[in-house]
């Protein structure tokens, strides 16, 4: 229990009728970084403010490190937040705005200037050190938030989408400070939509959907969850290339084509190499204009995607 | 960490809302522009107030200096009561709402600083600019020493009303602001409000008197800051100063000692019926003078001295911003809860029991 950074019990938010995070069963380890995706609306911005205690369940509990969360200051010891969206204080220079955060979170005099510099520091800031806030650059802004919520020295981070509005240089260097700040022990929990950004630095990822935890688990585990897929390319005849490759064996699905690839037919196969080539062979008996034929690798987006569509042809039956 | 411990660290440093504040406010040119019209203006309108009393407004009579210094004393006051209780507001309509119109609000609440020292540090800051307003205009108001005519507890009995005043002023847009969450919602309803209460009540006061000859019930007095400075002013010239009835006989112009010593006794007091002489003394004095139909020696009606409606009114301000800040400080939690705890009820109960003896003590219930 004690090992758990992070446990929710049936946590759910409701916003007058809506229902934006419904029974969520989360289980994060200490010293992990977990990254919590989630397509537009999923209710990650949601369930991260409860976990900062800035946001009041409509029932369920939050667990930070065993301790049962039922106010905000309880949380704030424990956690640092970084928002989504959020802005900062015209007329403070740099190091005036985490001075400001240092001396709300009670920190002492002396330790105070030590504390700024090392954050500028570790997020490279330091030559910015007395630049105007609302001077800076979005990425350094971006950092500089950061920075901020790392005032206290808190064992949770809670990052929501950190690497929005980033260069990939700043991507980069976003993940390197991520890893030392694991290394530092603390536990990190960053939201995104954009999932390769995620999948070489989470340690453990949690997929939600309209407020649903859809699984959670390390890269393995939910990698096992996938089904494998092939991708057909079809130039013409697509009905026919459709009502085909449902027919054979080894098939489980055939997916509509999306309508920025309307060619691409995607299909869920768990059969082995030879009946792949069967149902390859059988389409070029059928003449049918096969531009491309390859079997998807399971990556985390297609896992996601499945997920997700699952979820929503369920709640559509 | 405790948060015993951590609040015990918290006591001893400087409230860091206050250091944000004032490190952003008195950067820029801002804050100093605001300063230089407040004193130019409140320049102008004393110099105007010295004009009129010296001009020939006592109809041939001769002008006392202290009748002067008076005059604009009470002139003074009115000026910064007014300017005090327009611009405090002005200052602290933003104080939460901005915080969440800029997105800073969150991250200010997820830190461990506790939701009264939030209040406190935005409620501080907005006063020390007000209170640089009021000390930058000592300099000037104390030219009015030079006239004579105005006692100790003259001034600091409208000290008191105009700096309560102030902080309740600020302490509403505190309030409207962390209710509304909008700055511009949060400006309209505290102007409303002080309009209500300083309008309202002076013309709820001036219907009565219309209607009937019955004093002005206390209740359309005491909560308006107006009628409270109108009725420790009115004290200045003693009984019979309700607005300029007659001109002053120079016979009677015995030397007035300052705190009104020999020779101050209804009817004969050397400043009656003068008056303070400025536009609109009427209009704020109404109902503090109750009518009598006893007459002086002289034949001139006795009217009695002002009612002191200004000790009540230090008690409802002094309600009124500790509710606001009560509501405030339920407002700004991310979990509102309304419920009284324990410890409100506690403190309110401290409060009005110490008010209340405080007032026994002073006998103010009973003058
Ligand atoms: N204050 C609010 N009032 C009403 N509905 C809200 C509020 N905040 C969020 N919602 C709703 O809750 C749902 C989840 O929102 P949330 O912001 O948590 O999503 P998200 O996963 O963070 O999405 P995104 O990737 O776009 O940031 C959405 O449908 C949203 O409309
Ligand atoms: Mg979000």
């Amino acid at each position: 229990m004690s090992e758990l950074a992070i446990q929710t019990v049936d946590l759910l938010r409701r916003y007058g009728k809506y229902t934006a995070v419904n029974k969520l069963n989360l289980t994060i380890a200490t010293g992990s970084i977990f990254g919590f995706l989630g397509p537009n609306g999923a209710g990650k911005t949601t369930t991260l403010r409860m976990l900062a205690g800035l946001l009041e369940p409509s029932s369920g509990q939050v667990f930070l490190h065993g301790q049962l969360i039922q106010k905000t200051s309880t949380a704030a010891a424990i956690v640092g937040y970084m928002p989504d969206f959020f802005g900062v204080y015209d007329d403070l220079r740099v190091w005036e705005y985490l001075d400001f955060y240092a001396r709300c979170h009670g920190i002492e005099p002396a330790k105070r200037k030590s504390t700024v510099d090392g954050l500028l520091d570790l997020v490279d800031l330091s030559d910015k050190r007395n630049a105007f806030v609302q001077h800076l650059s979005r990425g350094m802004q971006q950092r500089l938030c950061l920075a901020h919520a790392l005032v206290h020295d808190p064992k949770i981070l809670l990052l929501d989408e950190p690497a929005s509005g980033l260069d990939p240089q700043a991507r980069v260097e976003l993940r390197e400070l991520l890893r030392t700040l694991r290394d530092m022990g603390k536990t990190i929990i960053l939201s995104s939509h954009i999932l390769n950004e995620l999948e070489d630095i989470c340690t453990n990822f949690g997929i939600m959907a309209r407020g649903q935890l859809l699984a959670q688990g390390s890269l393995e585990t939910l990698r096992q969850r996938s089904r494998p897929a092939l991708q057909i390319k079809v130039l013409d005849d697509l009905e026919r290339a459709m009502r085909l490759i449902g027919a054979q064996s080894g098939v489980l699905r055939v997916l509509e084509p999306a309508e920025e690839t309307p060619n691409l037919i995607e299909v869920e196969f768990d059969g082995n190499e030879q009946q792949a080539s069967q149902l390859l062979l059988n389409l070029a008996r059928a003449e049918l204009p096969i531009a491309d034929f390859h079997r998807e690798d399971d990556s985390l987006e297609r896992l996601f995607l499945q997920l997700v569509n699952d979820h929503v042809t369920e709640e559509q039956l | 960490m405790s948060n015993r411990a951590a609040s015990r660290r918290w006591s001893l440093q400087p409230n860091p809302i206050v250091v944000k504040e004032l490190r952003s406010r008195m950067r820029g040119g801002r804050a100093f522009i605001l300063l230089t019209g407040f004193l130019l203006g409140l320049g102008l309108v004393g110099y105007g107030l010295f004009l009129r009393a010296t001009s020939g407004q006592n109809n041939g009579a001769p002008i006392f200096s202290a009748q002067v210094g008076q005059t604009l004393f009470a002139g003074l006051a009115f000026m910064l009561l007014f300017l005090v209780i327009l611009i405090a507001p002005a200052v602290t309509v933003g104080a939460i709402s901005s915080e969440r119109e800029r997105l800073t609000y969150e991250m200010l609440i997820a830190t461990n600083l506790p939701s009264h020292r939030l209040l406190w540090g935005k409620l501080i800051s907005a006063l020390s600019y007000i209170a640089l307003l009021l000390l930058a205009a000592i300099p000037l108001g104390s030219i009015v020493f030079l006239f004579g005519g105005i006692t100790l507890s003259h001034v600091i009995q409208a000290a008191v009303i105009i700096v309560l005043s102030a902080i309740t002023s600020a302490m509403l847009g505190i309030w409207a602001s962390a209710m509304t969450g909008k700055t511009g919602r949060a400006a309209v309803v505290s102007y409303v409000i002080i309009g209500l209460v300083l309008g309202g009540f002076l013309f709820g006061a001036e219907i009565w008197t219309n209607r009937t000859t019955d004093p002005v019930p206390t209740g359309l007095l005491a909560p308006n800051p107006i009628s409270a400075l109108a009725s420790s002013l009115g004290t200045l010239s003693g009984p019979g100063s309700g607005g300029g009835i007659t001109t002053m006989r120079a016979f009677e112009a015995i030397p007035m000692a300052a705190g009104g010593g020999p020779g101050w006794w209804p009817g004969s007091n050397p400043f009656s019926n003068t008056g303070l002489n400025f536009p609109g003394w009427r209009t704020f004095s109404i109902g503090i003078y109750p009518a009598t139909d006893q007459f002086g020696p002289d034949g001139m009606p006795i009217i009695a001295e002002p009612r002191s409606v200004w000790r009540i009114t230090i008690i409802i301000l002094i309600m009124a911003c500790l509710g606001f800040f009560w509501m405030a400080l339920h407002a700004v939690k991310p979990r509102r809860r309304w419920w009284p705890t324990w410890g409100d009820a506690a403190m309110l109960s401290v409060t009005s029991l110490s008010l209340l003896g405080l007032g026994f003590w002073i006998g103010w219930w009973f003058r």
